[in-house]
């Protein structure tokens, strides 16, 4: 079986949709949440309770 | 006001934001986890490497935050089984043009890993070989979950008929990945 695509230089057409669908979300407006978040941070003011897991180790 | 280097997290924000949307099926859930990872992004910056990849390093954190999670909560979080009753199976198209919100249902159906090393790469461009890093896994099972995420959409929207095991097919059955948990 062979996915249409998937093995030539076009992209793939799944993967395309993919994309599509990313962009979508991608270029939905950010919420305020996030603003305020770059305030905080600015100033100093880590809401310690978010930042006890060290998930940082890439 | 000085230069902050860690100001460029807030660049790559709506890209978390549409990763996490896509892992979690949930955007206030996605957003929670993009402010927990931005926050430990932030306090952690001095362990990025500059001039290596930052939306990499930022995603990485996302996904382990959203993995922490899951584990808190599964029984909240836990994927939808693409075979299981609840996965939902829809008309893909409408009058012959694919929906984008059909795909989107379709694609919610995949399986974590698979929708992750599918978005990764053929979403937002990332190599295997970084995607691979990002997902703590060797290249040829991020290879293996994207061949097969592709398979399965396809199948599913109709682009390709569903494949039939056989005993002598050479194409690897989809529980051969030796890396699946």
């Amino acid at each position: 079986m062979s996915v249409p695509g998937s093995s030539g230089q076009r992209p793939d057409p799944i993967d395309e949709t993919v994309r599509q669908a990313y962009e979508e979300i991608l270029n939905e407006a950010l919420p305020e949440r996030f603003v305020t978040l770059l305030k905080k941070l600015r100033q100093g003011e880590i809401p310690q309770e978010d930042a006890t897991t060290d998930d940082s180790n890439a | 006001m000085l230069y902050e280097p860690r100001q460029e997290i807030m660049d790559h924000l709506p890209a978390m934001r549409a990763f996490a949307v896509s892992l979690t099926r949930d955007p206030t859930l996605a957003e929670d986890i993009v402010q927990d990872a931005a926050i430990k992004a932030w306090m952690n910056f001095d362990k990025f490497e500059p001039g290596t990849n930052l939306r990499a390093w930022l995603l990485t954190i996302l996904r382990n935050t959203f993995y922490s999670e899951k584990r808190k909560s599964r029984h909240e979080t836990d994927e939808v089984d693409p075979d299981g009753p609840q996965a939902p199976m829809v008309p893909p198209y409408h009058d012959g043009v694919l929906q984008m919100r059909d795909f989107r249902r379709v694609f919610s159906t995949l399986g974590l890993e698979n929708r992750e090393a599918l978005l990764l790469v053929g979403g937002m461009g990332f190599s295997y070989e970084e995607t691979a890093e990002m997902c703590g896994v060797p290249v040829g099972t991020v290879k293996s979950r994207v061949l097969r995420a592709r398979r399965q959409l396809a199948e599913q929207l109709g682009w390709i008929e569903k494949d039939v095991p056989s005993k002598n097919a050479g194409a690897k059955p989809s529980g051969s990945d030796p890396d699946k948990d």
